[in-house]
């Protein structure tokens, strides 16, 4: 079955309908939440997060093709806040406690040895917004147009980020790759 | 042929990895990379970058992860389902107890014999909207609303106030078809 067949049938009130449709997406969804806010657990909670309201939500889903774009963005959205929760939460703490800076040690700097590691580093010192288009072009492997349908923006805008995120990354990785 | 800037070239490069060069484009970067180390070495550092990413996706977090993500999803789904499904359970039996509420408000409107008229045409409407819930449509037969009442199928509808400072709050409904059967 497609999954704008499930969808039809998961709005009517198939509840096997909606757990194939889910079956069928979580991994990739919550391994692109991963990319985005790098904590399995987090990334685990926010899917299972927008899972649930797009599930209470199936009936206003007008182009049942569109579950997956659809689902992405609802997942997107919920990261971003949990993103900005973050990011207040770590300012308060900043406020009662300076980090001590640390350097890699001797092992760490073997183990970024490895390209693959350099390359993932590097990644997760990207903007979040490029992050997360590098998650839905790579792994995802969406085109420009699902994309944009995800973010809400021009399949344009979607593809200039992404070069944008590519030239970031070569920036970040020219010494070493 | 055009010459292209090492800017323009660099984005070439990009499309092309992403397989979506024309033939025109292809040509233009070609002869620039010919003549330009820095991009051709830019060529080279952007085809690593490109292998490597999808071999830098976040490590799988593991079996056990993954089951237990699943199991705790689909019972959370259960759960709203249930919800969702008990919701729609108790709607008929919310309408019909807001039914019998107005039905028994209506009828004890017949024993209440604290008869003041209506004051005024707009109570008459908002009782007759009332009555729309019970009865069905209750329109004046002769499509004129009477601060005393009207008649409407079988029903001799008249108005009456408990207090009529409180509004409509109470009204009265005879039956006639239904009294004279009996």
């Amino acid at each position: 079955m497609t999954d704008s067949q499930l969808v039809k049938a998961a709005a009517k009130g198939d509840e096997k309908a909606f757990s194939q449709l889910v079956e069928r997406h979580y991994k990739a969804l919550t391994m692109t939440l991963l990319a985005y806010v790098k904590d399995p657990e987090d990334a685990r909670d926010i899917c299972q997060q927008a899972i649930l309201k797009a599930y209470e939500r199936l009936s206003s889903l007008l182009d049942s093709a569109s579950f997956k774009s659809w689902l992405y963005r609802i997942a997107i959205n919920a990261a971003n806040d949990h993103l900005k929760k973050k990011r207040k939460v770590l300012w308060a703490d900043n406020l009662s406690e300076i980090p001590e800076s640390r350097e890699p040690s001797s092992f760490e700097k073997l183990k970024t040895a490895q390209q693959t590691s350099r390359v993932r580093e590097a990644i997760d010192k990207l903007p979040e917004k490029q992050r997360i288009i590098v998650a839905l072009r790579i792994y995802e492997d969406m085109d420009y147009r699902q994309i944009s349908q995800v973010l809400t923006c021009e399949p344009s805008t979607a593809r200039a980020n992404f070069f944008h995120a590519i030239k970031s990354l070569k920036r970040i990785l020219e010494d070493e790759i | 042929m055009k010459e292209i800037t090492c800017e323009k070239s660099q984005d070439l490069i990009l499309k092309d990895l992403d397989e979506d060069l024309d033939f025109s484009e292809e040509q233009s970067l070609t002869n620039h990379i010919a003549q330009c180390d820095k991009c051709a070495h830019a060529k080279i550092v952007y085809g690593r970058i490109y292998s490597s990413l999808a071999g830098a996706a976040p490590e799988d977090p593991g079996a056990p992860f993954w089951e237990e993500h699943l199991k705790d999803m689909k019972s959370k789904i259960k759960e709203k389902g249930g919800k969702r499904k008990r919701g729609w359970g108790w709607a008929p039996a919310y309408a019909a107890a807001s039914v019998i509420i107005v039905i028994s408000v209506s009828l004890y409107g017949l024993w209440n014999i604290h008869l003041n008229p209506l004051m005024d045409i707009t109570s008459a409407r908002s009782i007759v909207l009332e009555l729309d819930h019970v009865y069905g449509p209750v329109t004046p037969e002769n499509g004129v609303y009477d601060i005393y009442g009207f008649k409407s199928q079988d029903l001799d509808i008249k108005f009456a106030l408990d207090d009529p400072s409180l509004g409509p709050c109470w009204f009265e409904v005879e039956e006639s078809a239904y009294n004279s059967l009996m």
